[in-house]
């Protein structure tokens, strides 16, 4: 397993290569470009505008800007940001932790929940809750988040007053734990809910199919309890594809969750994300994207890695 | 076989039942662990505290700055509404359109001898008593620095319009100095001492910076001396701005004790946010929110008259724009007043040429084109084109098609585009709809000349009205993306810059609208008005001709 | 053993196929859920195929008298902001979004079905090259790669359910691997092996209506992520113009009318959503009534 693990992240090198080199002439491809908030300055020349260019970089070919990019890299220097001149790692830290905190809220409810959900729907198919939950999960899927997020701010802070319009402090109130959360709940809400959707059905329909299993039906035929079943053989297996798709789901939440964010004026990683591609913030962009390449590749080989120590049929050693 | 698999089964089970359940729960708990840490470390740091008396009152910001020095690009608007609360120019614009002394004592003119007879020499007097929020005076030698570093080329400007015209810098002492430009420039004043971005940066911390440091100066990012009503306390990266009373600054007290500019970049938040009176001031209010806004209990809507205009500009590389007729057969069938009823609600002005009637350049003589389809249908045929079968009008084997383009997301653009396609159907023209987002629109579809025929965006003025026309429809600026380059516009743009006065260069403005008027390098939409909502608070007085934020000392919270 | 005639083997082969197809359509309409969920979808076909004839008003046929108007008796769903009626615009929308919804599921399932299987199968270095990039196309941003490529070739419903495919794939590649890596090793393929069967043969009859049922599941939720995907394009210019219409440009048009017109809104949100709860619905019978085949085929 050591060897295997040593191997996967040796072959995830050239991966994250790749993938810095293909978005890196992509982002340059992009029509546009830096310079593009400056042009309408009402101030600007052309002059200027050279003079700018100068400064930032742009002008040289560039082959010559990607390996000042790469070199700068592996030593830590992602550059600084063009827009707003300080490092582009720290604009991406300071985001961090509000990304995290809104994240990992969502993911944990979300897998717990979906797991329950799942579990239950499958154990009661086609049943009148199965209905209803399965139908609440599609509403999950289907719905655009800018909606239901929008929705759900009018309903409970605009005509309500229960919960706060948005952001992670209500300017002017002293800092409390409570004051947190609340500004949590309809943000993470949003995103808890959406996930769940999209997780407890992979739970189900995993469920169903080691639930028609041949071994389940043996289980059962040797007159096992019906408890004993579900939990000690059933739920274990079902876990594998579910494994996958979870996992890849949190590292996804890295990139942020853009419209959430945007509604709930959340100062997260996705906004940044989204601001950076609006203004061609290049060194930003490349930053975020080889940390969220890093992660995703990471996750996937803790998704394989998780593969091979819940089922003992998948040897990664042949 | 069966039984073999199955022990294999329930015993492989029975062991990774147990590493699972650890691995469930350690997992478990060290997320919860992670998220109560997180919860609790995200604290107090950044978080601004509560307000001493006077109270706070809450901005809502579309976009957050990038920067908040001075003279660095770019020249965002709400970088300049955050600036004007901490940093005050020689001089200011009020809402109508009368430059002030700030922190000059008088405005140089040829009468009071501060500007001399052949416009060549200024010079200025500071206010004795103007300080730096770390008590040092305000002096000569702030201008100064200012001045060499925007020259520098090492350093990303926000402009160096009229900084570039000082042939010859003098101290004459701390609290006077005096230019000696190298030809006059009646922009002078307006370009580089009024207002903000570009501003005036403080000689203690930027004294001994070397010139490509301020760019990336952490002073950008934390200006701890501004000599305005307000100075800077934090910046929340991504959430908000704070500012608090400045103790040292010439004015009077303000009245609230902090300002805090919230970053909320989407209309619909701010709406909710309005509604829950989550913010005290919104600017640049959507038309479509507007009964909405005025349902919202304590809000007082705004509606100012700006030096701003709509308009779609013509490629005139295409060869069916270059007929003049056709460009007026085009504003003639455009039905420009029920955009300005229906879409605008009536709060927007029909325009004769580029410069709407609150700029002192615009020509009164001239009236805006009215609605008149047939008469445009009359000057196509004049231009040569006939009704084809398919409903389209033709010219030998050409269809009259053009690409109408503008910023993606803009719903009252959108709407517009559809009414304009369906106008213009009606004569025989065929539109088709290609937009791009507004980094995209300006930054290489417009300079390019290529993939469109019409580019609707709007343009906003400063106090100086020349601004618009050299940077659009000249060959000076650097916007002339429709290719006018009208060698009558281009020689009157050029006396008037050298000329110093108002009254000497407004009848050389006015012919140039003439031209714009009757040339028609841009369809002549309307100047709509500035929208901006105040809720919950006195003194808020939007200024069309400078930041909002003018007169912050003012504001006071009501609740 | 007496060894029958080819002839009759294929006869026999050909009426077993024809009648297991039978049994898992009758499995599929088992449940009175999905006669629902198919005769809705039937109907928003034929609406949308129909829509030139069906539609009370032109399209792009603005009308200033009656802008932002509430649904009425004139007009079902009322109308936008340049008063065009909101019924004829969702009929021709959904023309667009099916098609794009539909196709993009399609091309994303066989690309990455194809990728998965192969990888799944073989193991080795074609594994490890094929989920490299899938590595790849799941580490890159999807935003930002639709942004590029409409910027570089323009949104047409071409391009866009290109782009959409180009960043869907890669969860079928996943999982049709994932179900082949795991049933390459079950019993009934183990003793297909030992009895000499071909590789084709084997992935096709045996391992590939295995792995169908998730990739179905799969299948059936790109669909919907598809058309709400289209909907975020459009939020971000990079989505269908006008005069193409879809049901994502209306949501998003919709977007500054939120509380002062809502109808605009809710309707096509709602088509949206009724749409890929119908398809999500038959897509579940249809996993449900393969599994039951599964159970049999596994069993041998």
């Amino acid at each position: 397993m050591g060897v295997f693990i040593f191997k996967r992240i040796l072959q995830s090198i050239p991966v994250l290569f790749g993938i810095s080199l293909l978005l890196f002439f992509m982002m340059h491809a992009v029509p546009g470009g830096p310079l593009a908030m400056y042009i309408h300055d009402p101030g600007m020349t052309k002059q200027l505008l050279h003079q700018l260019e100068t400064n930032l970089g742009l002008n040289q070919p560039l082959w010559v800007q990607y390996v000042n990019w790469l070199w700068g890299a592996l030593h830590g220097n992602f550059g600084d940001s063009y827009t707003y001149g300080i490092p582009a790692t720290q604009m991406v830290f300071d985001r961090l932790p509000a990304t995290l905190l809104l994240m990992l809220s969502a993911f944990l409810i979300a897998v717990v929940f979906s797991f329950i959900i799942g579990v239950f729907s499958a154990l009661r198919q086609y049943s009148f809750w199965d209905h209803v939950l399965t139908v609440l999960s599609y509403f999950g899927v289907a719905m655009p988040t800018f909606w239901l997020g929008l929705m759900v701010v009018i309903l409970f802070a605009v005509q309500l007053h229960w919960l706060p319009v948005g952001g992670m402090s209500t300017p002017g109130e002293p800092f409390s734990l409570w004051s947190r959360i609340r500004h949590l709940i309809l943000p993470v809400g949003i995103l808890a809910a959406y996930l769940l959707a999209h997780e407890s059905r992979y739970v189900r329909s995993s469920m169903l199919e080691v639930l028609h299993a041949d071994y389940i039906r043996t289980a059962r035929a040797k007159g096992l309890q019906e408890r004993r079943v579900i939990w000690r053989h059933a739920v274990k297996n079902a876990l594998l594809p579910v494994v996958t798709i979870m996992v890849m789901d949190g590292a996804y939440l890295f990139g942020g969750a853009l419209v959430t964010e945007t509604i709930f004026s959340w100062p997260g990683m996705g906004r940044l994300f989204i601001q950076a591609i609006s203004q061609n913030d290049y060194p930003v962009m490349m930053f975020e994207i080889s940390l969220l390449s890093v992660i995703i590749v990471f996750a996937n080989i803790l998704a394989d890695v998780l593969y091979a120590v819940l089922d003992p049929r998948i040897s990664y050693n042949t | 076989m069966y039984s073999l698999e199955l022990k294999h089964h329930i015993g492989g089970i029975k062991i990774q039942m147990k590493k699972t359940k650890r691995i469930f729960a350690a997992s478990g708990i060290a997320l919860t662990a992670v998220l109560f840490a997180g919860a609790l470390s995200l604290s107090s740091a950044r978080t601004a505290d509560a307000a001493s008396q006077g109270g706070t009152i809450v901005d809502g910001l579309y976009e957050e700055p990038a920067n908040l020095n001075p003279i660095l690009g770019p020249d965002q608007t709400f970088s300049n509404i955050v600036q004007t609360s901490m940093f005050r120019n020689l001089f200011y614009v009020n809402p109508h359109n009368q430059l002030m002394p700030d922190l000059a004592t008088s405005v140089p003119t040829m009468q009071n001898g501060g500007i001399s007879k052949n416009g060549l020499v200024y010079t200025f007097h500071l206010r004795p008593n103007a300080r730096w929020s770390n008590g040092q005076p305000f002096t000569s030698k702030d201008v100064w620095i200012t001045y060499k570093l925007i020259l520098n080329p090492k350093v990303n400007a926000v402009s160096t319009l009229g900084w570039t015209d000082i042939a010859k810098f003098q101290i004459i002492n701390a609290k006077t100095f005096r230019l000696t430009l190298k030809r006059p420039d009646g922009a002078l004043l307006d370009n580089c001492f009024s207002g903000n971005l570009p501003g005036i940066l403080p000689y203690s911390v930027f004294k001994n910076m070397a010139p490509q440091a301020v760019n990336t100066a952490a002073f950008n990012h934390n200006p701890t001396v501004s000599d305005g009503p307000f100075k800077f306390q934090s910046w929340n990266p991504g959430a908000a701005i704070t500012v608090v009373r400045n103790p040292y600054w010439y004015g009077p007290k303000p009245k609230a004790a902090q300002i805090v500019f919230k970053i909320i970049p989407n209309e619909n938040t701010l709406l909710a946010n309005a509604q829950a009176h989550a913010v005290n001031v919104w600017y640049f209010d959507p038309i479509e929110d507007v009964s909405q806004i005025q349902a919202i209990p304590g809000a007082t809507l705004h509606f100012v008259a700006q030096p701003a205009w709509e308009m779609a500009v013509l490629n005139l590389r295409n060869p069916i724009l270059q007929n003049v007729k056709v460009r007026q057969a085009l504003e003639l069938a455009i039905n420009r007043p029920a955009l300005v009823t229906d879409i605008w609600k009536g709060h927007a002005s029909l325009i004769a040429a580029d410069q709407p009637a609150v700029s002192w350049s615009n020509n009164p003589a001239l009236k805006p084109y009215p609605y008149n389809p047939a008469l445009a249908a009359k000057l196509l045929r004049e231009a040569g084109w006939k009704m084809g079968a398919d409903g389209y009008l033709h010219k030998g084997n050409q269809i009259f098609n053009l690409v109408y383009s503008t910023t993606a997301g803009n719903p009252y653009r959108a709407a517009t585009e559809r009414l304009v396609m369906f106008w213009l159907k009606q004569l025989g023209i065929q539109i088709t709809i290609h937009n791009y987002p507004a980094n995209e629109f300006f930054g290489s579809v417009l300079p390019s000349g290529k993939g469109w025929g019409l580019g609707e965006f709007q343009y906003g003025d400063g106090p100086d009205p020349s601004f618009g026309d050299v940077a659009l429809f000249s060959n000076l600026g650097g916007q002339d993306f429709g290719h006018f380059n009208n060698s009558a516009v281009n020689q009157l743009l050029q006396r008037q810059a050298g000329l110093s006065t108002i009254a000497q260069r407004k009848p050389l403005l006015q012919k140039v609208e003439t031209i714009l008027h009757d040339q028609l390098p841009a369809l002549w939409y309307y100047s709509p008005q500035l929208l901006a909502t105040s809720i919950n608070m006195t003194g808020y007085a939007p200024n069309p001709w400078g930041a909002d934020t003018w007169n912050c000392w003012e504001w006071a919270p009501t609740k | 053993m007496a060894l029958a005639s080819a002839e009759s083997v294929a006869v026999k082969h050909k009426k077993i196929q024809h009648s297991e197809f039978m049994r898992i359509v009758r499995q599929v309409f088992r449940g009175w859920l999905t006669y629902v969920a198919a005769g809705f979808l039937l109907l928003v076909l034929v609406g949308a195929l129909f829509a030139p004839w069906i539609a009370p008003y032109q399209l792009n046929q603005p009308d200033l008298t009656a802008m932002l108007s509430p649904p009425s008796a004139q007009h079902l769903m009322g109308t936008d902001e340049v008063g065009i009626d909101l019924f004829t615009e969702v009929l021709y929308g959904g023309r667009i979004s099916l098609m794009i919804g539909f196709a993009s599921a399609t091309v994303a399932v066989v690309i990455g079905g194809t990728i998965g299987a192969l990888a799944g199968y073989f193991g080795g270095w074609v594994y490890f090259v094929l989920m490299r990039l899938t590595d790849v196309g799941l580490s890159v941003p999807i935003l930002f790669v639709i942004l590029a490529l409409t910027a570089l070739l323009g949104p047409s419903p071409e391009t866009i359910i290109g782009v959409i495919s180009l960043t869907s794939w890669m969860y079928p590649a996943r999982i049709t691997c994932s179900q082949f890596l795991t049933f390459k090793q079950r019993d009934f393929v183990l003793s297909a092996r030992t009895v000499g069967g071909r590789d084709m043969r084997i992935i096709v009859r045996h391992i590939f209506p295995n792995a169908l049922a998730p990739l179905i599941v799969n299948a059936t939720l790109l669909v919907g992520q598809a058309i709400v995907l289209e909907s975020v394009m459009s939020f971000l210019g990079a989505g269908i113009q006008p005069p193409n219409i879809s049901w994502g440009y209306l949501l998003n048009q919709a977007q500054s009318y939120l509380t002062s017109a809502p109808w605009l809104s809710v309707f096509p949100g709602l088509m949206i959503f009724l749409v890929v709860l119908a398809i999500n619905v038959l897509g579940d019978a249809i996993r449900d009534a393969l599994d039951v085949q599964a159970i049999r085929e596994g069993g041998m």
